[in-house]
């Protein structure tokens, strides 16, 4: 049903009506039943009301109402209190919880210590009245080589070691030499490698590998 | 009623609560005690358990009386609390049954009071107490405070379009009464 048509209904009587408003309604229902529904309407409300106006107010209630109200203030602020009590208490428990935690952790440390491996540090001290001191010394083979060969091993040589290094050897050979040292042919002192014949140096399947 | 009271509104009278002045409660207090305990009866049946939930009502609006939204109207507000305990109590008590008895033992007790006891108002009045619960509240709350179709739909948390339904069924109901028919 239209809204239109329940206010109409609600506030007038077919007679009441407008032209317009006569067509309106004449198109959703008949005459008679808008003068029921209009009747039906106007008594209801009259109904209602005069049950409304039969009651009367109970001040009892009233000062009911006020006294729980207030009762209801203090109640209130003791469920607040109780509130906080149970936080705190949630709180105490959860505290005591994990520090229980914590510590059952820490007792079952052990189990974990005793499948890692541990290293201790070992120190000795050594007492001996006589402290021998290894001196390592490399010793060079002279052989006759011409003086191209020597230029060609050299200036491989100085492609291979740094400059001071070359100019040790170089030094130690000419020293060697003018002391007759170091006379093992064809094998070097060191790590006893075949060398080639005309050079003073190490060779590996014929590749120059240098001294050290 | 004085004519002070009618002319301060219900928001204003709420209010005026809200700062302290327990006369203003007073005024609201008589002015909603007999519409919303009608209206609650209507919804339980139950005259002592309609007044025990009016009084809940009562205590709520008082607990809450700052917190109401001054932008809505005063009269929806404590209609929809007291709506919501209706609810409630159909919830935990299983009072619809009873309602209906009791609904019937209070009008009997009204028409024998009550000056007018013409045929169709008798008939009328057991066609209203004869619609289920949900046809009745649209009903009473439309005719007992005239509210509009839009505040009924929001007391009652429904739509505006179930209101007008429930509303059209309600009419058409009471006057297809065979009673109300024959009774011109």
């Amino acid at each position: 049903m239209d809204e239109k048509l329940l206010q109409l209904l609600e506030t007038k009587n077919f007679l009441q009506l407008t032209a317009d408003e006569k067509q309106f309604v004449l198109q959703n229902i008949t005459e008679q039943e808008y003068n029921n529904q209009h009747s039906v309407l106007a008594i209801s409300s009259e109904i209602i009301n005069e049950e409304i106006d039969a009651i009367s107010i109970d001040t009892q209630m009233f000062d009911e109402v006020l006294e729980q109200a207030k009762a209801s203030s203090v109640f209130d602020y003791k469920v607040s209190l109780i509130k906080v009590a149970a936080v705190f208490l949630v709180a105490m428990v959860s505290y005591h919880l994990v520090m229980a935690h914590i510590y059952s952790t820490n007792e079952q440390e052990p189990l974990i210590v005793h499948n890692t491996d541990t290293i201790y540090k070992v120190e000795k001290i050594y007492n001996t009245d006589t402290v021998y001191l290894t001196e390592y010394k490399t010793k060079f083979i002279k052989k006759d080589c011409d003086k191209s060969t020597a230029k060609i091993a050299q200036s491989t040589l100085e492609s291979q070691i740094s400059k001071e290094k070359f100019e040790y050897y170089k030094k130690k050979i000419t020293y060697d030499l003018q002391n007759n040292k170091a006379h093992r042919k064809g094998k070097s002192l060191s790590n006893q490698t075949s060398i080639f014949r005309d050079t003073l140096f190490p060779v590996k399947d014929n590749v120059f590998v240098g001294l050290e | 009623m004085n004519k002070k009271s009618i002319i301060i509104s219900d928001e204003e009278l709420l209010k005026q609560f809200c700062e302290g002045n327990t006369l203003a409660f007073e005024n609201l207090y008589s002015r909603y005690y007999a519409k919303l305990l009608y209206f609650i009866t209507q919804m339980l049946g139950d005259t002592e358990n309609a007044k025990d939930t009016l009084q809940e009502v009562f205590i709520k609006l008082v607990e809450n009386k700052c917190k109401f939204d001054f932008n809505r109207k005063f009269s929806v507000w404590i209609y929809s609390i007291a709506s919501n305990m209706c609810k409630n109590s159909f919830k935990h008590k299983a009072v619809v049954k009873k309602a209906e008895t009791e609904i019937l033992h209070t009008h009997t007790k009204i028409e024998e009071t009550s000056t007018t006891t013409n045929e169709k108002k008798i008939a009328i009045r057991n066609a209203i107490k004869n619609l289920d619960t949900k046809h009745k509240q649209v009903f009473i709350l439309r005719h007992s405070y005239s509210f509009s179709f839009k505040e009924i739909a929001n007391i009652l948390e429904i739509s505006e379009g179930t209101v007008k339904s429930r509303m059209f069924n309600c009419i058409k109901k009471i006057s297809e009464q065979k009673e109300i028919q024959e009774v011109k």
